[in-house]
């Protein structure tokens, strides 16, 4: 009986090795990989609207009293945006006009609106499951976009789900740029220590560039995974390093804790031609 | 004479289902507060943790298998991480728990806590073996051994048989 399960374990140990080392090797997307997405992507789809009808019901239910007032708020304020968005638009037309500025060029023309449907299972990684697949246009290496800024890119790609890793994760890293030291370097996360708590260090900066706690931090488009110009976050500390490095901590411009809905671009294959 | 009160096949499976499934859930879908996110506990450990304990290395070493291979499937990484820890985790202390006269309450968190310790240390190891990047803060990943440890416990807790009945 032991002999047996020890032999078991064994056998399951080398099966997983090899699957390992051929995932390791492969450097493209797995037939069987994309599968599980797909499988695991719906189950987590459905578990997700699951939890959020039932919290939907829930807040629902305490909340019936202040609906009226909310509402009352909420159409001033629609009123108050479609104001705005009205100005947005004919400051728009007025630059078009100016600079004829082509914004497909940019790859931002027709982003695809994904929502997240699940996190990482494991405590190791930092990613999310998407509603969208490749029968969508999702392809793999996307960036994905919030409302306030870059969130990371397609790693797992599905016919109908997707998985994304988070720029916090420890295996991103996007060349940024900061707007008005014009510093670059290299984001990468999972690397608190060094860069004093924050979620984000800027690597690869030298003593005397001039980067500023607050200083607004941007994708630079050199690594021809994220298009130029991408808000990723603020400068939050900088900290003496080691030799004539320093150690610069950045704070995400998006808020992953309450992240719900996202934007997939397409696939950056060449630096932006405008890097200044 | 005191005598376990007999459960049927059904029950027991039931029990193991529920379990599963409950932490599959609080896994993958409960978005915890940052600061319970930043300890990572690992729900999925705790119940295959709970199963050998209580069912022994055999049960726990199939279901660690499948439910590692899940836990790989749910996450961005690689297919094989969790699927080897879990069931080499679930085996270690399958075979502990199997020499205990009796599984205490206070043994069942100690075998939690170094089942929680053998799967952090196995997959830190498969990482570095693969070149994989480990995003886990340490401080998390220490926080979060004695918090796998409690649900552990849980879990061993709610796969106990039922109360002695006297005869």
């Amino acid at each position: 009986m032991r002999r047996g399960q020890a032999v078991a374990l064994l056998v399951i140990l080398g099966l997983n090795f090899v699957s390992l080392t051929v995932q390791t090797r492969a450097n493209s997307e797995m037939p069987v990989r994309q599968a599980f997405t797909t499988v695991f992507g719906s189950a987590q789809q459905l578990l997700t609207a699951v939890r959020r009808t039932a919290g939907a019901w829930a807040g629902a239910m305490r909340r019936v009293g202040e609906t009226r007032s909310e509402r009352e708020a909420l159409e001033a304020r629609v009123a108050r945006i479609e104001w705005e968005l009205t100005v947005a638009r004919g400051e728009l037309a007025r630059v078009r006009g100016m600079t004829g500025l082509d914004w497909r060029s940019l790859g931002l023309a027709e982003p695809v609106t994904a929502e997240i449907v699940g996190v990482s299972a494991s405590p190791l990684d930092r990613t999310v499951t998407l509603n969208r697949g490749s029968s969508h246009g999702v392809s793999r290496n996307a960036p994905v976009m919030a409302h306030s800024g870059l969130v990371g890119r397609v790693v797992h790609v599905g016919s109908r789900f997707s998985q994304v890793e988070l720029i916090t994760s420890a295996s991103a890293g996007v060349a940024a740029l900061t707007a008005e030291s014009r510093t670059r370097g290299v984001l990468r996360g999972g690397r608190t220590a060094e860069a004093g708590g924050a979620d984000l260090a800027l690597d690869y900066v030298s003593v005397g560039q001039g980067v500023e706690v607050g200083e607004l931090v941007i994708s630079s488009g050199l690594d021809r995974l994220y298009p130029k110009g991408l808000v990723v976050g603020r400068v939050s500390r900088v900290l003496w390093g080691t030799g004539m490095l320093v150690d610069v901590g950045v704070e995400p411009a998006v808020d992953f804790d309450r992240l719900e809905r996202v934007f997939v671009l397409p696939p950056e294959s060449a630096p932006s031609p405008t890097d200044p | 004479m005191n005598l376990p009160a007999p459960e049927s096949r059904f029950r027991r499976a039931l029990r193991v289902a529920i379990l599963l499934v409950a932490a599959f859930l609080l896994q993958t879908l409960v978005r915890p507060a940052p600061w319970i996110e930043r300890v990572a506990p690992d729900f999925i450990l705790a119940a295959v943790a709970g199963l050998a304990m209580r069912r022994g290395a055999s049960l726990g070493l199939g279901l660690g298998l499948g439910a590692g291979l899940l836990q790989d499937s749910f996450s961005g990484g690689l297919l094989g991480i969790h699927g080897s820890s879990k069931p080499l985790t679930a085996f270690v202390i399958g075979r502990i728990a199997a020499q205990a006269r009796e599984l205490s309450g206070s043994l069942a968190f100690v075998l939690a806590l170094v089942a929680a310790g053998l799967d952090a240390a196995v997959l830190l190891f498969l990482a570095w073996v693969t070149g994989a990047e480990v995003t886990a803060r340490p401080l998390a990943v220490g926080l979060g051994l004695p918090l796998t440890a409690f649900a552990g416990w849980a879990a061993a807790r709610w796969l106990a048989p039922p109360a002695a009945s006297t005869v």
